[in-house]
This record gives C-alpha cells, sequence and structure tokens, in this order.
C-alpha cells in the first residue's frame, strides 16, 4: 500500500516559509499597517493636528506600497530555483504537490490581506470612527488594484531570474498605482454592477495567472 | 549482491555540459564514493539520484523494486544533502527541526538533538539560536548532517560532505557513516561526492571515478587496488617505464605512476619500486589519466 505522500496546505507553507501559516498572515497583514499607521502619526504631528492633512489616496498609496512589495517578497520565497533550501524543498514529502499547495495558499493569504484591509476601512467608514477611505468606492479602488497587483505577481513568476523578475515588477507596480489612482476619481461615478463585475474580473485574472504559472513552473523547472 | 542502485545509460544534457551514458550499480550495504575533479558532473548524478534534477535519457532502478516513477516512496527512503545552501539561510536549528519533522515520516527529534550535540551545534530547543547565514561553513554543513542522519532512511546521498568539515568532524563524519551501515547491516547504502579523499578512503568501500561526465572506472576499493599498481623509481629508467604506465609525474630525479597490476613484473625489471597504491594515489593517478587523454583529443 502507497503511503500518504501528501501534505496539508498550512504544513506546506510551513515547509517553505518556516514558520506557520498563522505567523504569516499576521505579518502580512500588520506591516503594511504599521507602515501606515506610522505614515498618520507622522503627518498628524507634523501638521498640528490637522485631519484635513491626511488625504485618501496618500494613506492608499502608502499601503499599496507596503503590501505590493510584501506580497511580491512573499511570493518570491516559495517560487525562486535560485534561492537557498530550493534543492531541499525539491526532496520533500509531497514534492511539486507540497510546491503547489504552497504557492496557491500564499496567493489566498494575500487576498485575505486585502479583504480584511478593505473590511476594516469599510467598517471604519460605516461605524464614522476614521473615515479613512472617504467612500466605500475608494476602498473598492484600493481592492481591485490590489487583486490586479496579485495577478501580476502570479505571472510574473513566468521570469526565472529574481533580479529581473522584480525589476519587471517595479515597472508594473507604478501602472497599477496610476491604475489605483484613477479608479480612485473615477469610482464615485461607476455604478455597483460595474464594481461587483470589475471585482469578479480581477479575481478571475488571479485564478488564471495562478493556473498558467503554476503549470508553467512544473514544465520548465520543476521537471528539468 | 544486491543492488542499491542501478543506473542505466543516464544522460543530462546542459549547454556547456553532458553528462552522458551513466552505467553503474551500487552495491547495497557499503559505502560508495564518487570521485573527479570540478565539473566531472558529481553533483548532476547525486541530483539526478535524488530526483532534483530530471534526466534526459536512461533509466534508474532503487532497491531493486523502484524506478524514477515511484518518487513518493524514494523521497522517504532516500537522504540526501547537497554541498551547500541546502535550507534556507534565516533558518536557525530550531526550525530546521520543526520543518523536518513536517517534510518527512522519518525524522527523529531526539536524533537530531543527539546529532547536534555530537556536532557541537548546540541545543536545538534553546532559546538563543543562531541563524545558517550567521554560522561558519563547517557548522552550516554540520547541521545539514544532523538533519539528513536524524531520517530513518536506507539510502543516503550526500555532495561533498567533508568538504567544509574540519579533519577532527571528518573523523566524526566517517563513523557515523560506518555507525548508519551497521545500524542496519546489509540494507542501507551511502554514496557521497568527495575531494578529501585520504581523509574519507577509512569509510570508501566502492569508488566510482567520473571524468568530463563520464564513468571512467568503477569497482571494490580493494579490487582496485589489485587492479592497479603505483611505480616509482630513478629519472633515468623513467623513459622505458612509460609505455607501461597509464599516467605519471616526473621530476629530474625521480618519478611516479600507477599501471596495471600485470605489468608489474616487466616494471619491476626495470628497477622500478612497485607499492600497492592508496585510494588517493589511485585517484590521482586515473584522474590524471583522464585528463591526459582528454587533452590528447
Amino acid at each position: 500500500m502507497k503511503k500518504n505522500d501528501s501534505l496539508p496546505f498550512w504544513d506546506a507553507v510551513k515547509v517553505y516559509y518556516g514558520t506557520s501559516l498563522v505567523r504569516i498572515f499576521i505579518c502580512m497583514f500588520l506591516l503594511p499597517v504599521s507602515a501606515v499607521l506610522l505614515f498618520v502619526t507622522s503627518i498628524f504631528l507634523m501638521s498640528g493636528g490637522k485631519e484635513e492633512a491626511l488625504s485618501v489616496s496618500s494613506i492608499g498609496v502608502i499601503l499599496f506600497f507596503c503590501s505590493a512589495y510584501m506580497f511580491f517578497i512573499m511570493d518570491v520565497r516559495v517560487n525562486s530555483s535560485n534561492l537557498p533550501g530550493w534543492k531541499f524543498l525539491k526532496t520533500v514529502k509531497g514534492g511539486f504537490d507540497t510546491y503547489a499547495k504552497a504557492a496557491v495558499t500564499i496567493t489566498a493569504v494575500s487576498v485575505l490581506v486585502v479583504l480584511l484591509y478593505s473590511l476594516i476601512a469599510a467598517l471604519l467608514y460605516i461605524a464614522d470612527i476614521v473615515s479613512l477611505f472617504n467612500t466605500p468606492g475608494a476602498c473598492f479602488a484600493l481592492w481591485i488594484s490590489e487583486m490586479v497587483l496579485i495577478a501580476v505577481i502570479v505571472f510574473l513568476r513566468l521570469i526565472e531570474n529574481t533580479t529581473v523578475r522584480l525589476l519587471a515588477y517595479s515597472a508594473v507596480l507604478f501602472q497599477v498605482l496610476l491604475l489605483y489612482l484613477l479608479l480612485l476619481h473615477t469610482v464615485k461615478s461607476m455604478s455597483a454592477a460595474v464594481w461587483i463585475i470589475s471585482a469578479a474580473a480581477s479575481m478571475l485574472m488571479i485564478a488564471v495567472s495562478s493556473k498558467v504559472s503554476i503549470s508553467y513552473y512544473k514544465k520548465k523547472i520543476w521537471e528539468n | 549482491m544486491d543492488t542499491a542502485l542501478n543506473i542505466k545509460d543516464i544522460t543530462k544534457k546542459y549547454k556547456d555540459f553532458t553528462l552522458g551514458g551513466i552505467d553503474i550499480e551500487i552495491p547495497m550495504g557499503f559505502s560508495s564514493a564518487l570521485i573527479g575533479a570540478n565539473g566531472a558532473g558529481k553533483t548532476t548524478l547525486i541530483d539526478i539520484i535524488c530526483g532534483v534534477t530530471a534526466n534526459d535519457a536512461g533509466t534508474m532502478e532503487y532497491f531493486g523494486k523502484y524506478t524514477d516513477n515511484d518518487r513518493s516512496e524514494l523521497r522517504n527512503m532516500i537522504g540526501y544533502c547537497s554541498s551547500a545552501n541546502y535550507f534556507p539561510m534565516d533558518w536557525n536549528l530550531k526550525k530546521v527541526a520543526e520543518v523536518m519533522d513536517v517534510a518527512f515520516d522519518n525524522f527523529d527529534r531526539k536524533k537530531f538533538s543527539e546529532l547536534c550535540d555530537k556536532f557541537k551545534l548546540g541545543d536545538p530547543s534553546g532559546k538563543k539560536q543562531k541563524k545558517l547565514m550567521k554560522m561558519s561553513d563547517g557548522n552550516r554543513m554540520r547541521t545539514y548532517l544532523a538533519a539528513v542522519l536524524a531520517r530513518d532512511t536506507s539510502l543516503l546521498v550526500l555532495d561533498e560532505p567533508a568538504s567544509s568539515l574540519d579533519p577532527l568532524a571528518r573523523d566524526l563524519l566517517c563513523d557515523m557513516f560506518r555507525d548508519y551501515l551497521a545500524e542496519k547491516d546489509g540494507e542501507r547504502t551511502v554514496i557521497f561526492s568527495t575531494h578529501n579523499i585520504a581523509d574519507m578512503e577509512f569509510v570508501t568501500d566502492h569508488a566510482i571515478f567520473m571524468a568530463g561526465g563520464k564513468v571512467i572506472e568503477k569497482g571494490f576499493v580493494e579490487d582496485l587496488k589489485e587492479k592497479y599498481i603505483l611505480v616509482h623509481g630513478d629519472a633515468s629508467v623513467s623513459e622505458k617505464a612509460v609505455p607501461y604506465l597509464l599516467s605519471s609525474t616526473s621530476n629530474k630525479t625521480s618519478f611516479e605512476g600507477i599501471a596495471l597490476a600485470e605489468d608489474a613484473e616487466k616494471l619491476a625489471a626495470l628497477d622500478t619500486a612497485i607499492e600497492q597504491p592508496t585510494l588517493q594515489q589511485l585517484s590521482i593517478g586515473i584522474l590524471r589519466k583522464a585528463e591526459q587523454d582528454y587533452e590528447e583529443k
């Protein structure tokens, strides 16, 4: 009888990152949030406590940038054949299945982190505590652009050289940032139906790029 | 004799290197050394055996019943360790233990702690832990070895395990190889590549010599020592001796080389001294011959 050679997704993540899924989630969520809090506090203190000094777009941009690089770094760790540990990871229980689970899980965690940002911002808005994102539409602009960014990160796995991948990512990052700013200024005129369709399309982009990159990785890198 | 690994016509092509037509049988229950100059193809062959690199052609049979398609079984049976960067550099002993525990069914944490203690690495459950990136090359290799030896495997495949170890640690490693083989006598096998032939001779039962991506000689060390002889003598007789020598070096006063044992009488008649070579001398002779053949081509 064959032994079960498959690891659950949380163990796959543990093998690839050396730490638990919960810790990864907390880190991925808290680091960009702490950058935003630091930014907000600094601006608030420098402006002598004027709330108007904080613009919606600047908070969004800080959150966007910090999370963008956080997602990228976490993705590189699981998707680079030239980093230390790769030979070990090729021999662990589950083999490619473990890789695929770790890769899909880290993408899912990135999506969940953005979802959590959006929910917290929406709750703060609804409760009228702090209007970080002024309107639900602004919050939605961040959601769409972050989803596009995650899809890009996943798709860029096709570039094997990590340095080239980082350069390509940095170039694309600014384009997506422009998309975010554009959405921020046009989102108010959009109907709810457009928002929902855009959200679904962005999620679909992630699913497609994930499928493409994992099958590419298997064929060109893993089985080479 | 049972074979742990039967490799037939394994080939792997890279842009600037080809591992070609490898045919070897690794005997079960013994320690086999892969010996060759840098770029001979030792690491490529080891990576193919362990499933880290895919071969372009050829077949492999493990323990007389498993093939390359049975990777899920083989992953638990083969303990593999690369020569460098085996684990991510930000891991420490504690993390290595935690991950190995998850990544393999047969990892023994208690044994890992004992091995860490033997290698003087410290306590894997201790609070103050050094990351691999801050360890010396030798301690990093000790960590890799402790991790792989803490698993209950049937085949141990190690790439240059002795290269960064000090003489005492090399001696300890030889003892560990012997203990590993003795724990399940005849059922376990060790394959390792090395440049430190003299230090590892005590633990080498079987040797495979590689050059230019090919196997140039193989066999049990005792058999090879009977097949070849070490010849040395005055420079004055070197010219007469050269036709019988497979490879040699000479200076103004003397020469030394290896020859086939069947030519021993002819060489003795030339007033040369004949000895049984050590594995180190045998390796130098065989590899030098391969180099000379390559230059002639």
